[in-house]
């Protein structure tokens, strides 16, 4: 699955505005992923410039 | 049931609000919807530069500072700014060992109080003032909400949002930006060209000794475009690097650019503040049409990277008002909007839009070291008139450097063979490579 570093995220949207299947919303002023309905294409990962987009481990 | 509204707007940039407030002022039962909730804090990069005094898009921006307004005269009307301002005289380019090629004598622009050809703004403060004038004339404002989906039902347009709201409406003026949502799902990106995807990254400096600052500088030579720009408080700058390759590490470059004299020397005394904005930016060619079962697109959703704030909320104006009239005359389509489109074929895709479709060739830092880019800018040691308009400053570049390609062959016959590959580099393969490095969104 994949999470967003809230550490690095700036909340500028381009994860949200790339994601295929609208997986990415900012609720409260935060850039969350919707793990249901993300297919793990990867794209957010490539395309955020300061790198927040991560893959996880399942727990 | 949801009610229907005769004008949804998605978006609170510069041209959603300015198309909201208008509708407020027009009396439309009118829906805005934004996916922030904190509408005064910017987080996608943005120089907040808006250039005063000079065209854009057959618009003659000026301000007001007696009144506080920023003044549409071309268009026809004025909108209130009140907040700071910082004066901006120009645009230079720096090469990599510190000489300008100056679009604008800061020095003498300030010594001689001659009028300044940008002005930067809190653009936040003043997103928010024109979103508060939207709302207390009636427009119900939404935010947090994430316009994610849109369809056409026989009598109106469905917005769809990610809490499982629908907003229904007459028209829909969509100013999502430049990765605009709803042009994807319209099926708009299918019929453009894709010329890249632009990722940038921006931090915040205070106490940063830049000599001659009150322009915006773009330094070439590096790995990445870098580009320094003054911020409202004295000694407060944006530093930031963008590229076209997902791959590229922006935020290691600023660290060799800020190790590097001069540069290292300027931010010696500086410190990283506020937040960080960026922006990854799906660049293509712009939209000819704009307009689609009752949607209006404005700003940066119908155009290649950015139209600029003055642009953009003249279009959103244009917008508005133009579903007004097809509201009165009762032709919800688009013959009843066609003054919006008018303007936006004579004023944007006409004289801007249609040649940026042909954009994009090679990279100048394929071919140019850190040292020709040295040589070249030493060529021009003398400042040229002032601009902020992005298309006037690309046209004088082009035009000096053409003037000076007979002294570059006699001096530097090694650069001008490098820039006679880079003229002659086939188009199609810097699309290609776009291409690849990037990531298109088309639908």
């Amino acid at each position: 699955m994949i999470e967003i570093d809230k550490e690095k995220c700036s909340g500028c949207c381009g994860c949200v505005d790339h994601c295929p299947v609208s997986a990415i919303n900012v609720i409260d002023d935060e850039v969350i992923i919707d793990n249901d309905i993300c297919m793990e294409c990867l794209i957010c990962t490539k395309v955020c410039p300061l790198g927040a987009p991560h893959e996880v481990a399942q727990a | 049931m949801t009610e229907l509204y005769d004008l949804i707007i998605v978006g609170t940039g510069p041209a959603g609000a300015m198309a909201a407030k208008v509708a407020g002022e027009n009396g439309l039962k009118a829906a805005l919807l934004e996916r922030k909730t904190d509408i005064r804090t910017i987080r996608r990069i943005c120089t907040m530069i808006i250039g005063i005094n000079e065209e854009s898009f057959g618009e003659y921006l000026t301000y007001n500072r007696r009144n506080k307004r920023f003044v549409f005269p071309h268009n026809g009307f004025s909108v209130k700014y009140d907040g700071p301002t910082r004066n901006i005289y120009g645009f230079h380019i720096l090469s990599p060992c510190g000489n300008r090629f100056q679009l604008g004598d800061v020095k003498k622009a300030k010594a001689e109080g001659t009028p300044p050809v940008a002005l930067m703004i809190d653009k936040g403060y003043w997103m928010q003032i024109i979103v508060d004038e939207a709302r207390s004339n009636g427009v119900e404002v939404f935010t947090n909400t994430n316009v994610n989906h849109i369809r056409k039902e026989p009598d109106c347009v469905i917005l769809s949002d990610n809490w499982g709201n629908e907003y229904q409406g007459k028209f829909v003026i969509a100013a999502d930006g430049v990765n605009s949502r709803i042009a994807r799902e319209l099926g708009f990106n299918k019929e453009r060209i894709f010329l890249g995807t632009y990722r940038d990254m921006a931090r915040t400096y205070e106490g940063v000794e830049i000599p001659d600052s009150d322009v915006l500088m773009f330094c070439m030579g590096w790995k990445f475009s870098i580009s320094l720009s003054p911020e409202l408080t004295e000694g407060h700058f944006h530093i930031a690097a963008a590229s076209y390759n997902v791959n590229d590490k922006l935020d290691e470059e600023i660290d060799r650019f800020l190790s590097s004299e001069p540069y290292a020397t300027w931010f010696k005394n500086a410190k990283e503040i506020d937040h960080r904005t960026s922006c990854a930016s799906n660049i293509a060619s712009p939209i000819p049409v704009p307009f689609k079962d009752n949607v209006l697109l404005v700003g940066d959703a119908t155009w290649m990277q950015e139209t600029g704030n003055t642009a953009a909320m003249a279009l959103g104006w244009r917008a508005a008002n133009a579903v007004t009239e097809a509201l009165i005359k009762g032709q919800i389509n688009k013959e009843g909007i066609s003054p919006f489109l008018e303007w936006y074929d004579k004023y944007y895709y006409q004289p801007r839009g249609k040649r940026l479709a042909s954009s994009g060739g090679a990279d100048f830092k394929d071919y140019l070291s850190a040292e020709d880019i040295d040589y070249l800018v030493s060529l021009v040691p003398e400042p040229l008139p002032a601009t902020m308009n992005a298309y006037t400053i690309f046209g004088t570049i082009g035009r000096t450097f053409s003037g000076l390609l007979p002294r570059i062959q006699d001096e530097r016959p090694d650069i001008m063979q490098k820039l006679m590959a880079m003229r002659s580099f086939p188009r199609e393969l810097a699309l290609v490579k776009r291409r690849k490095e990037g990531c298109a969104i088309v639908s």
